[in-house]
């Protein structure tokens, strides 16, 4: 009999955020505020506050000019100022290039035509890079042998633009590490600055168990982001702003799953759907009594139903969808219908209330189970609220809508943007596809009809035409059914590759959104890479323009850049692959756009 | 988005309702006495050229010339009005002359090669999702060598370890050309696995003669038969999908040439208009 392999359960701290972290950096910044006033028995002996310093935390130092955050960048961690000081630079910040990223600029019709004759003979080939790139900026590396981008002229920075101090004690940083969003702004060393990083998972622990922490966190949500949250929901769009800042104080913030969904998703992708699907933290089971409205804040979360001893996927929801509504419009219309029927035969005046429309029906749970897939972050508007402030101002064309019931659980909530039929429209082997193998994240996902596709490849000597001779996908992915994903950047949502880049090169551009790399900034370390969870980003070795490989002069290695689609960007008309495929056999979907996936499809 | 049917329907009416009126148009081109032939034939000249550019957008994919996909659905739709026009261009029979024959040749060539390369579109498509992994087809080669090298090194090991020859031998007389390259393409096409069929009768035939030990490697020696039969069906199919353009196109070229001597014949030799 073959020997089963054994290895001790990975456990929450297995890997430290810093190794640099001794006993005696532990007892500093314990005896730091906020770390001094916490009440150290709030944390349980194999979860404690010291532990929590020592694997979650770091101490990192900054010189002057030294770009601490970006603006916009997706960061996992807040930073608390230990000594010294950090500049906030306040809006409209700092100019993209100095951020290093590339300026989007599209090519003119004769430079696109060009690329006939012009593209390179040889791969990969790159210009040689000038300082011309990142204005304004260069890089060096810190004491933890980490690369810095730092300003070179601070003075003249802080003079041009608006900047706000924050010194020691201050702590930035925490409401996009928690809530998985973008910075808001961009934050430099002014002058030699000592700050402590504290990752995500040590901040979601910490915001567990210490009141204040949570109160401080919770608060500046609540002021900053959650209000604007709710008024861009459809059904709360209306209100006026009393009762918006009722439901603002009212609302409960939760999060599911894990932060780092990508690397348990790499792990755990060949496993069995079974186990796959009980690793999904359950945010309300099917059954449940519908006590609040929730808000996908972040992330995303599958809407599965029972049958017999297995789950159904029903659909999949995003940010800015809704789930419950359904059962508690339901649920709230039998109650004033049933105490619209007791004053009937109270007075017998036949009063009806506008909104309530008779139904007698038992009163419902959730008729589907809500998990979250990777990591999702919920807002939990209480029932009650929703029935006092919200649905007695509907019309009934809004509670139909809203309130629709189907015991199938084709639909029962809403999703910004779609509408009854989407869901039904996709066959529900290729949604269980899509969120199996969260290719739910894009919205740029490269879908190929194998039915219609020739297999001629225009769509790669396209891509490769626009992008100097070198293809950046590759026509081969998962298949389900006549439908491939191929290996192309689906510029996601909850883009995770740009997760730790240290010098800011992957980028969201602007506008558009597209996930770019900016070639002059990128040092070839390969995080990003190594974070798609889809393999989508390549890192190649770039040469000069007479072929050979370009190298380091130090250590005389090749000069490695991560690359991958940028949607062609700077060409004209958009995605060359989309627009040379002969046989409408490929698309670039956006995945939170159900119609046009399931027309699509359904072609 | 529109229904590949409900689409196919419209660019159908569209074409109907032009081919309708080119003919009504060559009636009373005709009935004017007019030569329509003029008419037919600068028509036809317009739709070649317009259908040749094509081509030209294919290599220009970096401009926005409009999807390739679009103007493939003009190509294909006006191909069609080019093959009524040129019928009413013959006046519906064989061409007399040499010179006229051969352009009539070309034609039909460019034409019947075009709806060929549709129809297979379409269906070697899917057929080719149906049946196969994907793979490229310039790489299907490498990957047929190397189920040669697997199974030859099989092969070996079989003989030395069992001391049997029997499967060496099946190898040596049966397998070891089909091993050798893309086999059977003209097989596949059909749509038959007779070959393939033959070569695992003859595989279960020997596996009588085989021990427990032999027949472990027998059946490796089968999935690999059945991997290198998966290449050659892609293999065939995906060349025929590429090839066929190896007819389409030439032949333009050689029917656009004799299309320009036609016209310098027809201007310095034709009589009255």
């Amino acid at each position: 009999m073959v020997e089963a392999v054994t290895i001790q359960r990975p456990r929450r701290w297995d890997a430290r955020f810093s190794e640099d972290m001794d006993n005696a950096a532990v007892d500093r910044v314990l005896k730091l505020e906020p770390f001094r006033d916490m009440d150290h028995d709030r944390f349980p002996d194999t979860l404690s506050l010291a532990g929590i310093v020592s694997n979650d935390t770091r101490i990192v130092r900054f010189q002057d000019g030294d770009i601490v955050m970006r603006e916009g960048d997706y960061g996992n961690s807040a930073f608390l100022v230990i000594s010294g000081q950090v500049r906030v630079v306040l809006p409209p910040g700092l100019p993209e290039t100095m951020l290093g990223r590339a300026p989007s600029e599209k090519k003119s019709l004769l430079q696109a035509v060009a690329q006939l004759w012009r593209n390179p003979p040889y791969p990969e080939v790159r210009d040689s890079y000038t300082a011309e790139e990142n204005k304004g900026t260069a890089s060096r590396i810190g004491g933890d042998q980490e690369a810095r981008i730092f300003i070179q002229d601070v003075p003249t920075v802080l003079n041009e633009h608006r900047t706000a101090t924050l010194g020691a004690g201050d702590m930035f940083g925490e409401i996009a590490a928690l809530g998985r969003s973008q910075r808001t702004a961009t934050v430099l060393s002014d002058g030699p600055a000592e700050l402590l990083e504290i990752r995500w998972q040590g901040l979601r622990d910490i915001r567990r168990r210490v009141d204040d922490f949570r109160k401080h966190v919770d608060r500046l949500y609540r002021e900053r982001s959650l209000a604007s949250h709710l008024q861009a929901t459809p059904m709360f769009q209306h209100l006026d702003q009393e009762a918006i800042n009722r439901i603002v104080d009212e609302t409960l913030f939760e999060t599911y799953g894990d932060f780092d969904w990508h690397t348990q998703y790499q792990r755990s992708r060949d496993e069995s759907f079974n186990s796959r699907l009980a690793s999904e933290p359950t945010i309300v089971a099917e059954g449940d009594y519908p006590d609040g409205l929730l808000l996908v804040r972040a992330g995303f979360a599958r809407v599965s139903q029972g049958v017999n001893n297995g789950h159904r996927t029903v659909r999949y929801i995003g940010r800015g969808a809704v789930f419950g509504m359904a059962e508690i419009v339901h649920n709230w219309r039998q109650d004033v219908s049933r105490r619209n029927s007791d004053t009937d035969g109270d007075d017998g005046d036949g009063a009806q209330s506008q909104s309530a429309p008779t139904d007698h029906g038992s009163t419902k749970t959730l008729q589907t189970t809500l998990r979250a897939l990777g990591y999702v972050d919920i807002l939990r508007v209480p029932t009650t609220v929703i029935e006092e402030l919200v649905l007695p101002t509907l019309s009934d064309e809004e509670l139909a809508l809203y309130g629709h019931l189907d015991e199938q659980a084709e639909t029962s909530d809403t999703f910004i943007g779609a509408n009854t039929t989407d869901h039904s429209m996709i066959d529900p082997g290729m949604l269980e596809f899509l969120v199996e193998h969260r290719y739910i994240n894009g919205t740029a996902t490269m879908l190929i009809d194998l039915d219609r596709c020739v297999r001629c490849d225009e769509c790669a000597v396209a891509c490769s035409r626009a992008h100097d001779n070198n293809p950046r996908f590759n026509r081969h992915g998962r298949r389900h059914d006549h439908y491939m994903v191929a290996n192309a950047c689906m510029h996601c949502m909850d883009p995770v590759c740009m997760i730790g880049c240290p010098t800011g090169a992957i980028h969201r551009a602007s506008p558009g959104g597209q996930v770019v790399i900016n070639d002059a900034t990128c040092i070839g370390c390969a995080t990003c890479a190594n974070s798609c969870p889809y393999d989508n980003i390549r890192m190649v070795e770039v040469r000069g323009g007479n072929g050979t490989f370009i190298r380091d002069t130090v250590t005389n290695a090749p000069i490695v850049k991560a690359t991958k689609c940028d949607l062609c960007m700077d060409q004209l008309g958009g995605p060359a692959c989309e627009r040379a495929c002969p046989h409408d056999a490929l698309k670039r979907v956006d995945m939170q756009d159900l119609t046009d996936l399931g027309r699509w499809l359904n072609r | 988005m529109i229904t590949f049917s409900r689409r196919r329907w419209r660019n159908g009416l569209i074409s109907a309702i032009a081919a309708v009126g080119l003919f009504a148009w060559y009636t009373a081109y005709d009935v004017s006495l007019y030569q329509p032939a003029y008419l037919t034939g600068w028509l036809l000249l317009a739709l070649i050229v317009l259908l040749t550019l094509y081509n030209g957008r294919k290599k220009l994919s970096m401009v926005p010339l409009g999807t390739a996909a679009t103007w493939l659905q003009w190509h294909v739709y006006m191909g069609l009005l080019a093959v009524l026009t040129f019928a009413m261009h013959i006046e519906w029979s064989i061409p007399n002359g040499f010179l006229e024959r051969l352009l009539a040749l070309f034609f039909v060539a460019v034409a019947g090669s075009g709806l060929l390369g549709l129809y297979l579109s379409r269906r070697f498509a899917r057929m080719l999702t149906r049946r196969t992994e994907e793979v490229v087809l310039e790489r299907i080669p490498e990957f047929i060598a190397n189920l040669r090298g697997e199974a030859e090194e099989l092969v070996m090991t079989s003989a030395v370890e069992t001391g049997s020859s029997s499967i060496a031998d099946y190898y040596g007389n049966r397998l070891a050309d089909f091993f050798a390259g893309p086999r059977n393409m003209r097989l596949h096409l059909q749509g038959s696995r007779w070959a393939t069929f033959a070569l695992m009768t003859d595989l279960n035939i020997m596996t009588r003669y085989l021990n427990d030990q032999e027949m472990v490697y027998a059946d490796r020696l089968r999935r690999l038969v059945e991997r290198k039969d998966q290449l050659d069906y892609a293999y065939a199919l995906q060349s025929v999908l590429k090839g066929w353009l190896f007819v389409h196109l030439p032949a333009t070229y050689g029917m656009i040439l004799m299309i320009l001597l036609h016209l310098l014949l027809v201007y310095s030799f034709g009589g009255a208009r």
